[in-house]
């Protein structure tokens, strides 16, 4: 028997499709698979390409009635039943509830989607939009990557793409940020998620004719060329061409509805939000000395001023003076406990005997790791007594390298949130620009959301209450709060650290994080915890990992001037800027920072390129189809009989399960397991589980795509290249904005009023990384203008290539301690 | 470990032993259209040789039956923690952190449930997939700690495999019954109600074991065909070692779906047996079933697809749940295991290291030992007790005297004594030397049944070192042995006049009294001999009558009890 596998084997031929859902198994179609999927496609196609209009364009809704329930309205409807009716008596889900709730919210979503007549008007109008109906088709026959094309329709940086190829890198990154400008001059806010822009379409047609006769020589020179070479290409585009058809009904309804739901709600939020900070403070934190720096010189350590006991001593004091206000930390270890711990580490280092760069610094872990000394709540009713009898691997390595544990820290209930506002212990507090103020005026701070569900871990480190913390990311739970708070945000590849004694959220996405200071301390720690754990299977082996690393060739330097490497750090790095994350939700800050960083990137001697990441806009649908579906599924063993809360009610019905659940969970995670139970349903398990696993497949395919470093687990790197490493239009890494827009105010994210599909959004740019599995490092960079408040850009990278991300991060970092530029965009 | 704890849990009775059942539902044909289930298309009728329309009852109904069997994997391990297995072990002893579902815990697949389970599969003939994946199957009850058993729906271990029951088995005719899949997955832990009233008690050492669900074909069409099927599996999977198979401890268990329709016309509704725990049961309750379903139909009452149980009491069975009211599994990819990858050399070596299977064991012994079919099945039928039998033949001993003396004498005595059979009992050596000695003539089969005795009680000794010790030894003095003749003759001599009128049969009655005077020492073919010359009758051909005369009671009895 051996591990995980590597490589792909030939699926046998009598074995029907099976669901993939292996981050490790490379996905090989059989026929049939094939088959499957391009019968599936007869769904009328207009949902997927074109958006939803705002809700003002709608008039009529005269077809609604025999439209099929979208996904969105049955989350609606699960929603609504969540609250309503008591959770899940017997495992199931409540079709009475659902049922009765379905009419209503039909109805109701009708008149917010636009009518079949005005979709086929729309269709006359653009024009274009009869040819790619027929596109499917060609991009079928033909197998040819231009064909692409034509998903992008009217959006520059597709053309941008495909010109790339001719021109020099310099052009394209001069083609890139014209891109990046008309895009945002351009964007409306009545259009959803691509930048698309209807006054240029008349302009884009013509291009595309000119386009299309292009692509047909070329097409018709490249199969006679092939001719010889005839290769069933089953992971590579041809499947995924057919894939993508199949996958767009059910998850993308469900990711239209949230959107149109989210128009409805009409909550740009840059204009709502005064300044409220003194702008002293905005970089108080970014500019705070890492720990690791002071210990980094090792045995010297003892003739600075700076020892692991007086740091230890500053995170006690910090903690005595903010938690109140940031409610990060909720179960503390005794101070004489660390203090001792630290003078201990303190005598390692004067003796030069040190276990490790940390060690001797005091760190806090989320709530949902489990540790053998304080309570392991995950922040749920369910835990609230709950005393793990074990420690986490992830901690258990880090305490043998000296690290100290300060305490437990706040999350989201299990994981399951965006502002850290759905735990027991009432949210966590944002604490940026709190270091600069006496105890009696945080009061008056404006409250703002940590980002969540790692909400608290990033707090922590922010106000300095420890050196570092543990969070866990599943769907961005690191990254977003270390966007809003300030600081270094690190997801690393899945499977790199091990999930053992970290309480599962969703088990295909759960990833250890690191919330820290700076890259350093965030590479310091993660190399700890980078190991092999037979406790967890799906924890990389030390075979994988040396596969990885081999497979990860160094930047081949030669034709560079010495002095040059020296100077630009990142001189034969490509950078890619993927063109479906310029939302037009995108707050013009967010923009702004996002192109500052692009120029940052530029400095330090980078290739930036626009590419395509052509998925993305599916991505939080399947996020939320998968995690939930696995949720629901986690969560089932909450039943209180071995552990956890356990009702007192009794009654005649053999409640103890409904009851039990009901008093344990809070909204969000019975929203969230209602959701997922309907997913499993054997009724949608087709239409939903099994489609959102596919956009999950096209998804790192998509990135599979644009890395010019294969994916080292599937050996995949999209199509067919002989050398991608040499592809000047692939990538080393990518550089997106973490979230729209800073930290919100918690008022705006808490209470009744707020609709959990807008929550939802929270996440859109960091959820295709965690779908792929690829390392994502947040990094601040900058403070908003208008709020003064701190904001991130995230870079990403191939699957296992841990290094790139920090390279590039590193050079973010290290500029990213600026101001943003008063110039506003728009 | 951790410490074990008994549970106490409220549960209604009535509602707790309904959920009870659910533990291990399949539906094992046909209508379950889940996408991408690793199933063949299947009918009712069997693709491969279909067999002859058989066993009709009332000369126009067909019973179409399929089983599913739970065999528990005979590991040392439980499937997914490093949990010891056991059995009767005091309540909550063996239970780790990932059996009772902690949060945090991971399930660590065992490699030797694998081993086992792709041996049974390859016993059964079965392909072994090289990539395999694992599922989770949802339902709340208390005694699953997960809320999930982990199993394997969409792409089960193995596939395909067959079993072929003969005359050998006790069918009068040749069939195959084809297996359509084998899966590993997780055992329940046990739910003790009403230990004490309105409480439902817990125990967890069983959750987590490994099992194998093996789904036959629907290719039986008799209670009989199907009762000798699970003899038959049982004996398979207790020579590859998987499992121990033995349904009154629960090791294996065995469901089965029965439908009936008249011959020609199509199939009927199919109701599922569960929780069938001997193959009496089995036998019993697909002949209730049958006769259920054609009454229904004869009174025009529509069958509908249900889950049924037995009562064993009434011979009858009764609804427990219809179709309807089953529940939805969710099943679901299980994200915490990678798929299950088995490379071609692997499953190779595990074929190498497969045993002689039990057909052609039978095939072997029979012809190797000339035995006949009763005393094979016999042989067979006790676990290791052909490796027991081998073993003394080995040593010298003939076949024909080491067979009757392992199963007429050993057997029967510990099945009088209720003892399970077992090579350490009496070890192989000691009955070795037990039979040389009779056999040598050393001492009597008399007193070689005395040993026996006192080798079952607990001597460890050989046969040789007790006769000596006892002064057991034959009396093979001639001397002695006319003294005790004449002396005999001269206390009852109406009787020596019968004899030598013609009434050998009283011959015997002279032979028993020297016997019981010599308290068994005396040779009795001597004693024969001697007596015959005495009272002046022709010398008889001897021996037949020492040996099998003294064993025919307990042939008898073992014969009875086949």
């Amino acid at each position: 028997m051996k591990r995980p596998s590597t490589s792909a084997l030939p699926t046998p031929k009598v074995r029907k499709q099976a669901p993939v859902d292996d981050h490790k198994v490379k996905f090989s179609a059989t026929a049939g698979a094939a088959k499957t999927a391009s019968t599936a496609s007869s769904e009328p196609k207009s949902i997927l390409k074109k958006p939803l209009r705002s809700p003002t364009s709608t008039a009529s809704n005269d077809s609604k009635p025999k439209m099929k329930m979208s996904s969105a309205a049955l989350l609606k409807a699960n929603t609504k039943a969540a609250s309503k009716t008591h959770l899940l008596p017997k495992g199931r889900p409540q079709p009475v509830a659902i049922a009765a709730t379905r009419g209503d919210v039909t109805g109701g979503m009708g008149r917010k989607r636009r009518t079949r007549r005005e979709e086929s008007d729309e269709e006359m109008n653009s024009g274009d939009d009869s040819d790619s109906d027929n596109d499917g088709e060609d991009e079928k026959d033909s197998g040819d990557e231009e064909s692409d094309e034509d998903d992008f329709e009217g959006m520059p940086a597709a053309r941008a793409k495909k010109t790339s190829k001719k021109h020099t890198e310099e052009n394209m990154a001069e083609a890139m940020s014209k891109i990046l400008g008309s895009s945002l001059r351009k964007a409306d806010a009545s259009t959803p998620i691509l930048a698309r822009s209807r006054g240029a379409e008349r302009k884009i047609e013509e291009e595309k004719l000119e386009a299309k006769a292009r692509k047909a020589i070329s097409n018709e020179k490249k199969r006679l060329a092939n001719r010889d070479r005839v290769k069933p290409d089953y992971t590579g585009m041809e499947y995924e061409k057919k894939l993508r058809k199949v996958a767009t009904r059910g998850v993308v309804q469900l990711f239209n509805a949230i959107k149109a739901q989210q128009k409805a709600t009409d909550d740009l939020t840059e204009n709502t939000r005064p300044i409220t900070t003194n702008a002293k403070d905005k970089v108080a934190n970014l500019t705070k000395a890492s720990f690791l720096d002071l210990l980094k010189s090792g045995t010297k350590v003892a003739t600075t001023t700076s020892t692991p006991a007086t740091e230890a001593e500053e995170c006690l004091k910090n903690v005595a003076k903010y938690n109140k206000y940031a409610n990060a930390f909720i179960d503390l270890v005794q101070p004489e406990h660390i203090r001792s711990q630290a003078a201990e580490a303190t005598r390692r280092w004067a003796s030069g005997t040190a276990k490790s760069a940390v060690d001797g610094a005091v760190m806090g872990y989320k709530m949902n790791f489990c540790t053998s000394e304080l309570r392991t709540t995950c922040s749920s009713a369910m835990l609230e007594n709950f005393k793990a009898p074990y420690t986490a691997t992830a901690i258990k390595l880090l305490e043998d390298a000296g690290v100290i544990m300060g305490g437990k820290i706040n999350m989201d209930e299990f994981g399951m949130g965006s502002h850290n506002v759905y735990s027991i212990d009432g949210p966590a507090r944002n604490p940026f620009g709190i270091t600069a103020r006496t105890q009696e005026e945080t009061a008056d701070l404006d409250t703002r959301s940590a980002g969540g569900s790692s909400g608290g871990s990033a707090a922590a480190v922010a106000s300095n209450m420890c050196f570092a913390a543990l969070g866990s990311d599943t769907g961005g739970s690191v990254r977003l709060p270390a966007s809003y708070c300030g600081v270094v945000g690190f997801k690393p590849s899945y499977g790199r650290i091990s999930r053992w004694g970290l309480v599962a959220y969703a088990s295909s996405l759960d990833t250890v994080g690191t919330l820290t200071k700076t890259v350093d301390d965030a590479q310091a720690i993660y190399q700890i915890m980078a190991k092999e754990d037979s406790k967890d299977s799906t924890c990389l082996t030390e075979r994988q990992r040396k596969t990885i690393a081999q497979t990860i060739k160094p930047i081949d330097l030669t034709m560079f001037k010495d002095q040059d490497v020296k100077e630009k750090p990142l001189l034969g790095v490509r950078v890619g800027i993927p063109q479906e994350f310029n939302v037009a939700e995108l707050a013009p800050a967010t923009k702004d920072l996002w192109r500052r960083g692009i120029q940052v990137l530029k400095d330090a001697g980078a290739v930036v390129i626009p590419v395509s990441l052509p998925n993305t806009k599916l991505a939080v649908g399947a996020y939320f189809t998968l995690g939930t579906a696995e949720a629901s599924s986690n969560l089932q063993r909450y039943d209180g009989i071995r552990y956890g809360h356990q009702s007192e009610k009794k009654d005649e019905n053999d409640a103890l399960y409904s009851h039990t659940r009901s008093e344990g969970f809070g909204k969000e995670v019975k929203r969230r397991i209602l959701l997922g139970t309907y997913v499993l349903t054997s009724g949608s398990f087709d239409n939903f589980f099994l489609r959102a696993q596919k956009i999950r497949q096209m998804i790192r395919n998509d990135f599979d795509r644009v890395f010019s470093r294969q994916n080292a687990i599937t050996g995949s790197c999209g199509d067919n290249l002989e050398d991608p490493e040499n592809d000047i239009t692939r990538v080393h890494a990518l550089l997106t904005p973490v979230a729209v827009s800073t930290a919100p105010k918690l008022k705006d994210v808490i209470g009744d009023q707020i609709d959990p599909v807008d929550a939802f959004l929270d996440d859109i740019f960091t959820i295709p990384a965690s779908l792929a599995g690829i390392p994502s490092m947040s990094v601040p960079f900058g403070t908003c203008t208008k709020d003064g408040f701190p904001m991130g850009l995230q870079v990403m990278s191939q699957y296992g290539d841990e290094d790139m991300v920090f390279k590039v991060a590193r050079v973010i970092e290290e500029k990213g301690k600026v101001l943003c530029s008063k110039k506003q965009v728009e | 470990m951790m410490r074990p704890w008994l549970l106490l849990m409220r549960t209604q009775q009535s509602t707790g032993t309904h959920l009870l059942y659910t533990a291990r539902i399949r539906v094992s044909t046909g209508v379950t259209a889940q996408y991408g289930v690793r199933r063949l298309a299947t009918a009712q009728r069997p693709a491969h040789a279909p067999p002859p329309t058989r066993n009709l009852v009332k000369g126009r109904w067909e019973p179409i039956i399929g089983l599913e069997i739970h065999a528990q994997i005979n590991s040392k391990t439980k499937l997914f923690s490093d949990g010891q297995t056991s059995f009767n072990a005091p309540t909550n002893t063996h239970v780790t952190l990932i059996d009772a579902a902690y949060p945090g815990t991971l399930p660590q697949l065992s490699k030797e449930c694998v081993d086992l389970a792709v041996k049974t599969s390859l016993a059964l003939d079965a392909h072994v997939y090289p990539v395999s994946s694992f599922d989770r199957k949802h339902y709340f009850y208390p005694d699953l700690p997960q809320g999930y058993q982990i199993t394997q729906h969409y792409e089960p271990l193995a596939q395909n495999g067959k079993i072929a029951l003969s005359p050998l088995d006790g069918l009068d005719y040749h069939l195959t019954v084809g297996i359509e899949q084998l899966q590993l997955e997780q055992d329940t832990g046990k739910s003790l109600h009403d230990v004490y009233p309105g409480l439902t008690l817990l125990d967890f050492n069983r959750a987590g074991t490994g099992l194998m669900e093996i789904v036959t074909k629907p290719d039986l069409r008799s209670s009989k065909e199907a009762g000798i099927l699970v003899k038959k599996l049982q004996a398979l999977l207790r020579a590859v070692g998987s499992s121990d198979g033995n349904m009154d401890e629960g090791s294996m268990r065995c469901d089965v779906n029965v439908s009936v329709h008249e011959v020609g016309k199509a199939y009927g509704e199919r109701c599922e047996l569960k929780n069938l725990n001997s193959i009496k049961s089995v036998v019993d309750a697909i002949d209730a079933e049958i006769a259920r379903q054609i009454e229904a139909y004869e009174s025009n009452t529509p069958v509908t697809q249900e889950t049924r149980g037995f009562d064993v009491s009434t011979g009858t069975t009764f609804r427990i749940r219809s179709k309807e009211s089953a529940p939805d599994y969710r099943y679901m990819p299980e994200p915490d295991l990678p798929r299950l990858v088995l490379d071609q050399e692997m499953i190779r070596a595990l074929k190498d290291q497969l045993p002689e299977l039990p057909d052609a064991q039978r095939e072997r012994i029979m012809n190797q030992y000339d035995l006949g079919m009763i005393e094979t099945r016999t042989l067979m039928g006790e676990e290791g007790m052909v490796e027991y039998f081998e073993s003394v033949v080995s040593k010298g001993a003939q076949s024909k005297s080491v067979i009757s003396w392992t199963i007429h004498e050993l057997l029967g005595r510990l099945n009088a004594r209720g003892i399970k059979f077992s090579p350490q009992v009496v070890k192989a050596p000691q009955l070795g030397s037990l039979i040389s000695c009779v056999d040598r003539g050393v001492i009597s089969a008399k007193v070689g049944k005395n040993i026996l005795n006192l080798m079952i009680e607990g001597d460890v000794r050989d046969a040789d070192a007790i006769v000596e010790e006892k002064g057991w030894r034959q009396m093979e003095n001639h001397d002695e042995l006319d003294k005790l003749c004449e002396d005999m003759m001269a206390q009852y001599q109406d009787k020596v006049k019968a004899v030598q009128k013609g009434n050998i049969g009283v011959l015997g009655f002279f032979v028993g009294q020297i016997m019981k005077q010599s308290r068994g020492r005396a040779n009795p073919v001597v004693v024969n001999q001697i007596l015959r010359t005495k009272m002046g009758l022709p010398e008889a051909s001897p021996s037949a009558e020492a040996t099998a005369g003294g064993h025919s009671s307990s042939e008898k009895k073992t014969k009875k009890k086949q």
